[in-house]
């Protein structure tokens, strides 16, 4: 997490985050559009955004598939937000989208060892979720980032 | 981990997310809002 970021950079970042949590997938083009960017300056932007942890880039179309605690590609995690929907990366993520846009959230995730529907979220900003629910994390802190789509 | 926990690690994780004067979290400091929500040890050490 050392890439110095430039003030680009952080419109770059608001912009993605604000168009995700309103249910928008922000595409290169819509981000170029609604920026006034040039492809080269995006690119670059995307590239710093990713070597500092703050977004990743698909590897295949370069596209952003995760601004944490979004997710622009459908997961286990569908978070409700009002009257509309997001993807959050994780159960971590499900609830930081409540934190993230001090708002309450629902969602449901099947259970990974059973299949069974547990429903989760934040209700006047109290965390809720069946208390023997319990989340496993499998990769430690270190070495998190060497394969975030796995983490 | 019980997902109480999971829950104070995602509201403290992620509040001001997208606040304007958002910057972003030195590897110290996401170390220490780990450490202060109970997640301590090797395993939730980013230095190993």
């Amino acid at each position: 997490m050392s890439a110095a970021l430039i003030p680009l950079d952080f419109v770059v970042r608001r912009h993605l985050l604000t168009a995700f949590a309103s249910g928008a997938t922000p595409t290169r083009g819509l981000v170029l559009q609604a920026l006034a960017l040039d492809y080269a300056q995006l690119s670059a932007s995307y590239a710093r955004l990713a070597e500092a942890h703050v977004v990743v880039l698909d590897s295949g179309t370069g596209e952003v598939s995760m601004a944490m605690p979004f997710s622009a590609v459908p997961t286990a995690f569908r978070v409700v937000v009002g009257d509309h929907a997001v993807w959050a990366t994780c159960a971590w993520d499900a609830f930081g989208i409540a934190a993230a846009l001090d708002q309450d959230v629902s969602f449901t995730t099947p259970c990974p060892a059973s299949g069974a529907v547990i429903a989760g979220g934040v209700r006047r900003g109290v965390a809720f979720a069946p208390l023997t629910t319990v989340a496993y994390v499998g990769v430690p802190a270190s070495r998190w980032w060497d394969d975030i789509d796995f983490t | 981990m019980p997902v109480a926990q999971l829950a104070a690690l995602g509201r403290r994780w992620y509040r001001g997310r997208l606040a304007p004067d958002w910057q972003p979290r030195s590897l110290e400091a996401s170390q220490a809002l780990l450490e202060s929500t109970g997640f301590t040890g090797p395993f939730w050490s980013f230095t190993g």
